[in-house]
């Protein structure tokens, strides 16, 4: 199961752009593994920026998907699995 | 083996789609090639889905960019899954081409799809990578089903082996790709297999995925907001730079260097320009030179009588340069095909530049004597050139595929097949197409697409919108529009889908499959994935076998008219004939081949024709080009010797004499080059193309530099060589070829005969058999009507399948219901000819009539046709219900027009007992008994229909006026308020103010040197035609009302304008009526 959630964070990436810690509220998560990534370009023709999702395998078994929005460049959590 | 130097991110790209995916690639070859070159690659590989569509222009482009070429195809297997094919050399081009036969004709149309069986029984010569996403082995790895991908990969192992059969890896950002990767690498290791990187590219720049994505929408019918799984979800799959690739595999390096040791591999698969046109048919001992010399001769002999030096000469000159080039087969086909035409009598005529070869005369291939007329061989084929000669033939248009048939029989279907070709993006078809894509409204796209003119480039739209008036307020400036016209930039051109070329066949020594993929068209027709560059390119000789439904209208004439005249021969019409002349200087053309539109009409109409040399110019001046280029004037003007004819050398008076010192047809500019700078043949003939082909002032300059030097060394001073250069480029970039002008002249000319003096004739064969020519039936019928013909509605006791002609006077029976006296009478009459001299009266043909045929009637099927002949004379409209079967729709639309007017002539009194007729019918069929008699012997009084309501049933049903002229029922009020008809102005002097009014026809807007918009149009009324002329600044204010979407009638008022014999009207005000 997953749920939808809105809401941006912080992320530390490494050398080559991946997420290695992110932090929800007042807490830092390390990432223990990158698990997929994709680039979703969506509604363009609405002059919708390019998204690049990470599904990421969090300390404490949590599986959280996050992006970067591609022009402001802020990072979102998107999806959370139970 | 080729050996690429190694650099640091060394990558080839080995999947591409180019715009031949059709729908499923956003960048056209040239851009792919660019971009591969400016990011340093060695090779590029073409990989378009199930085709080679792409495969001679992209080999050519490559080449020419300094890129190798490797050839490819991504092909569908059965269960829809995708697999890479490479060709490592010519033998695995001719498994492509094989297995992309197999897969389009062994299944539906548009659904292709390979057999394991297919890939087993050509795997030669290739490299095979596992392929994108939908790959079998990628689509299980997704689906988590890795014994069956490793079975599935063993089994592709199997058949191309290790060192050819690649695991194909991509990362395209897409969710699964990591999961997806590391399987493939473990296949890998597992079956010791290789691993390849590639990048699934559907566009050469980023930017371009907007171009991909919407028309994917046009290939799955969505719309941009809804969801597809076909639609790219991220615009990665551009032509990315070996560093990006190496990049994103850095965890892979040997899927990198597998691109690059795999390009190595790949040598040039395509072969151009190499000869595979089949040998004739021949005995062992006969050589076909041999054969061809005999032929020539023997057909000489049999037109001139005897063989003079001079013929002599030239036939030799031919038959060693046709010997040299290798074509004396190719002499042989075409002659064995136009035999095979005449001994079914099949009506035929050679056209284009063959008509310049008196060997193709001799032949029976081509009418036109090129001896005679002096015209240039070097034209049609020179040592020089050693271009594959092009022998276009057009036949009866009925029986042009059982010509075709001849073909495919006599060489064997798999030597022979269609020439395909590409429907493109065009302005009207990207509106609409991608605009739908684009979510915007069907009806409001509609109604801009129709604003749009026929000939606008998908790329010109927005550099027309502010220059149209009729744009000018359709809306299409606003910001709505501006995505949908920055795409239709993009797409302008791109091939929509793969067609049927009108004439080509190609005729193959090899089996066609070792050389083109083949599929099948519409109408089951089978046609090469090469269009006919493309096939010429390859060395594939097309032949043109043309349908002509000209020829056709001219066979049903001459049949007509030899039911009443026996004695006429079409071959034999006298070229000279005074009357014919008179009928053309008049302008009354209409109907006559080429010289029917408003502007060969009012040329006609000016230049006095008087012999067949006249007709010649004709044809040749009346294009696009001359126009343009302000030839038709001084033409005229030394024609009437109302300017004189000079030369600027003495060696040109016999070259340009014939047309009277202008530089008119191409084979002039050969021979002044020629005679001036002593050009041979074949020079001559290569400065003639680059005239006409020059795109760019430089290469106009060089050529007329070596011209001007070589003038010189031949003796002509500076100024009059540099004078002369100068007239040739003014003129030669618009020269028609003379032979082709030749050829279609002849026919102009005799079917303008028949026209003159069996008008009746001319006009039943022209009717039946539309569309043919510029005018539509309608005006057609009007035409006939003018001239006298009497127009009979269809009859279902007289009509036939064609119109027919029929001696007039007996329109208008008028029996009561039951009665079909008249009509048995008329039925036994038919046949009985009208007095003879009725056709040689001068201008008119009174006395003879036109019968509509059973075929115009809207709704009436084949069968209800061929029930109502076969079982008639009916006696009423309850005979006729009750004997055919027809449906009551067909039975209602039959009396609205008139079919049964000579059974009852009151329409509505048929259609009102006609519920009774079906329950007769419906109840005899049941066998309940009778209960009454349609009708019986009281006659219903009902008031017939008006005469409005008859007008408006007989244009619904018959598309076409039987009685009268739309325009015929305005007259009186028309008169009242000062318009003149198209009969009138002809009484009328130069410069007078008139008003006229008609239904517009066919504007159109002919290019012009200046750049200016003149806009040529006719009105037509119930007397004929009103040539409108509509300048610039007129039609600035009134473009919307010429150029609406539907046609109304229109009241033009301006000034009468008189040249020659033809009138026109100069717009100075434009309104609906």
């Amino acid at each position: 199961m997953s749920r939808l959630v809105k809401g941006s964070l912080m992320v530390e990436v490494d050398g080559v752009g991946r997420p290695c810690r992110v932090q929800r509220g007042n807490r830092w998560l390390q990432v223990v593994e990158v698990l997929d990534r994709w680039y979703d370009t969506g509604c363009w023709w609405e002059g919708e920026t390019p998204k690049l999702f990470f599904r990421l395998q969090l300390e404490g078994s949590r599986i959280w998907e996050v992006y970067q929005n591609q022009s402001s460049h802020s990072w979102h959590l998107y999806k959370i699995y139970d | 083996m080729t050996q690429f130097k190694r650099g640091v991110d060394v990558f080839v790209h080995l999947h591409v789609h180019s715009e031949y995916s059709f729908l499923d690639g956003g960048s056209r070859i040239d851009s792919l090639v660019k971009r591969a070159m400016h990011l340093g690659m060695p090779a590029l590989a073409l990989t378009d889905h199930n085709n080679l569509c792409g495969a001679v222009k992209f080999n050519v482009r490559a080449r020419e960019a300094g890129l190798k070429p490797i050839q490819g195809v991504e092909i569908t297997l059965v269960g829809g899954y995708h697999l890479t094919l490479l060709a490592q050399n010519p033998v695995g081009y001719r498994s492509l081409c094989c297995i992309l036969t197999r897969a389009h004709l062994e299944n539906p149309r548009h659904q292709p799809r390979v057999t394991l069986d297919n890939l087993r029984d050509n795997r030669e010569g290739l490299i095979v990578l596992s392929g994108c996403r939908r790959g079998q082995i990628p689509v299980l790895l997704l689906a988590h089903r890795y014994v069956e991908a490793r079975k599935a990969a063993c089994i592709y192992r199997d058949i191309w082996g290790t060192d050819n059969f690649y695991l194909e890896m991509q990362d395209t950002f897409l969710p699964g790709g990591s999961h997806l990767n590391s399987g493939l690498a473990n296949l890998a290791r597992e079956l010791g297999l290789g691993l390849v990187a590639t990048n699934n590219v559907h566009y050469a720049e980023k930017e371009d995925f907007k171009v991909h994505d919407v028309l994917t929408c046009v290939r799955t019918l969505t719309r941009i907001q809804e969801v597809h799984p076909e639609r790219p979800l991220n615009a990665e799959n551009y032509l990315k730079s070996g560093r990006e690739m190496t990049s994103l595999f850095r965890d892979y390096p040997q899927a990198i260097e597998n691109t690059w040791r795999i390009a190595e591999r790949c040598q040039s698969a395509l072969e151009l320009n190499t000869s595979h046109f089949p040998a004739f048919a021949l005995p062992p001992e006969r050589k076909a030179e041999n054969l061809l010399r005999e032929l020539v001769y023997r057909g000489a002999q049999e037109k001139y009588g005897r063989i003079t030096r001079v013929l002599c000469e030239r036939l030799e000159h031919e038959l060693q340069i046709i010997e040299a080039l290798g074509y004396a087969d190719y002499f042989l086909v075409v002659w064995d095909i136009v035999n095979y035409a005449r001994r079914e009598g099949i009506r035929y005529a050679g056209r284009g530049s063959a008509a310049d070869s008196l060997a193709a005369y001799c032949l029976g291939i081509t009418e036109v004597d090129a001896l005679e007329r002096g015209l240039l061989f070097e034209r049609f084929m020179s040592l020089e050139r050693g271009e594959k000669p092009d022998i276009d033939i057009d036949f009866d248009a009925r029986y042009r595929d059982k010509v075709a048939g001849y073909v495919y029989h006599k060489y064997g279907k798999e030597r022979v097949a269609s020439v395909g070709t590409y429907n493109t993006f065009r302005g009207r078809s990207a509106l609409r197409e991608l605009g739908k894509a684009l979510g915007l409204p069907g009806e409001e796209l509609d109604g801009l697409a129709q604003k749009l003119p026929a000939y606008c480039h998908a790329d010109q739209i927005r550099e027309l919108v502010p220059r149209l008036p009729e744009l000018r307020g359709s809306g299409l400036k606003a910001d709505k529009f501006s995505l949908l016209l920055d795409l239709c930039e993009k797409v302008a051109g791109f091939p929509r889908f793969l067609g049927t070329h009108l004439g080509g066949l190609v005729v193959s020594r090899e089996p066609l499959t070792d050389l083109v993929p083949l599929q099948e068209a519409a109408k089951g027709v089978v046609i090469t994935q090469f269009d006919k560059e493309d096939v010429e390119a390859l060395g594939l000789v097309k032949l043109d076998l043309l349908s002509l439904r000209t020829i056709s209208a001219i066979e049903d004439a001459m049949s007509s008219i030899h039911r009443q005249d026996r004695a006429l021969s079409y071959e034999d019409i006298p070229l000279d004939d005074p009357a014919t002349y008179r009928m053309l200087n008049s302008g009354q053309t209409i109907g006559v081949f080429q010289l029917e539109s408003p502007a060969q009409r009012a040329l006609q109409a000016r230049l006095g024709a008087s012999d067949i040399e006249d007709i010649v110019a004709s044809v040749a001046i009346i294009r696009p080009g001359p126009i343009k280029g302000n030839m038709v004037e001084p033409y005229i003007a030394r024609r009437q010797g109302r300017e004189p004819v000079t030369y600027l050398h003495p060696a040109l008076q016999p070259i340009l004499e014939k047309t009277y010192g202008v530089v008119l047809f191409q084979e002039q500019v050969i021979e002044i080059a020629i005679a001036v700078a002593g050009f041979t043949p074949g020079e001559a003939d290569r400065l003639r193309r680059v005239m006409t082909h020059a795109r760019s002032q430089r290469a106009m300059e060089e050529i007329g530099d070596e011209f001007i030097a070589r003038a010189v060394k031949n003796g002509v001073e500076l100024e009059t060589a540099a004078a002369i250069f100068s007239c040739m480029a003014g003129y030669a970039s618009y020269g028609f070829c003379e032979a082709h002008a030749a050829a279609f002249a002849t026919t102009s000319f005799k079917t303008a005969y028949l026209l003159r003096h069996y008008p009746a004739q001319f006009y039943a064969a022209l009717l039946s058999n539309q569309p043919l020519g510029y005018y539509p039936p309608h005006i057609i019928c009007n035409e006939a009507r003018r001239r006298g013909i009497e127009l009979l509605p269809p009859d279902i006791n007289l009509s036939g399948e064609r119109f027919e002609v029929e001696p007039g006077e007996r329109r208008g029976y008028r029996g009561k219901a039951g009665d079909i006296s008249g009509g048995v009478a008329a039925l036994k009459h038919q046949n009985t000819p009208p007095p003879r001299e009725r056709f040689f009266h001068e201008g008119t043909s009174a006395g003879w009539a036109i019968r509509c045929p059973l075929s115009r009637v809207k709704g009436l099927s084949c069968e209800g046709r061929q029930n109502i002949q076969g079982n008639r004379p009916f006696v009423s409209l309850e005979d006729l219900v009750r004997r055919t079967g027809l449906h009551r729709d067909e039975l209602e639309n039959l009396i609205k027009c008139g079919a049964l007017d000579t059974l009852d002539s009151n329409r509505r009194r048929l259609l009102s007992l006609l519920p009774a007729c079906l329950e007769i019918r419906n109840s005899a069929e049941q066998g309940v008994g009778i209960l009454f008699e349609a009708g019986g012997d009281v006659v219903l009084e009902v008031p017939d229909f008006t005469e409005e309501e008859k007008f408006y049933w007989e244009w619904e049903i018959l598309g076409m006026n039987i009685r009268e002229h739309f325009m015929a029922r305005f007259r009186g009020e028309l008169e009242r308020q000062g318009f003149k008809s198209s009969r009138d102005l002809a009484g009328l002097p130069a410069g007078r103010w008139v008003k006229v009014a008609g239904v517009l026809f066919r504007p159109h807007r002919p290019p012009t040197r200046s750049g200016r918009v003149t806009v040529f149009m006719s009105l037509e009324d119930e007397f004929g035609l009103t040539d409108v002329t509509v300048f610039e600044q007129v039609y600035q204010r009134y473009g919307h009302l010429i150029f609406a979407p539907q046609t109304r009638p229109l009241v033009v008022e301006g000034t009468l304008q008189r040249q020659g014999n033809g009138i026109s009207v100069i717009a100075r005000r434009i309104a609906n009526l």
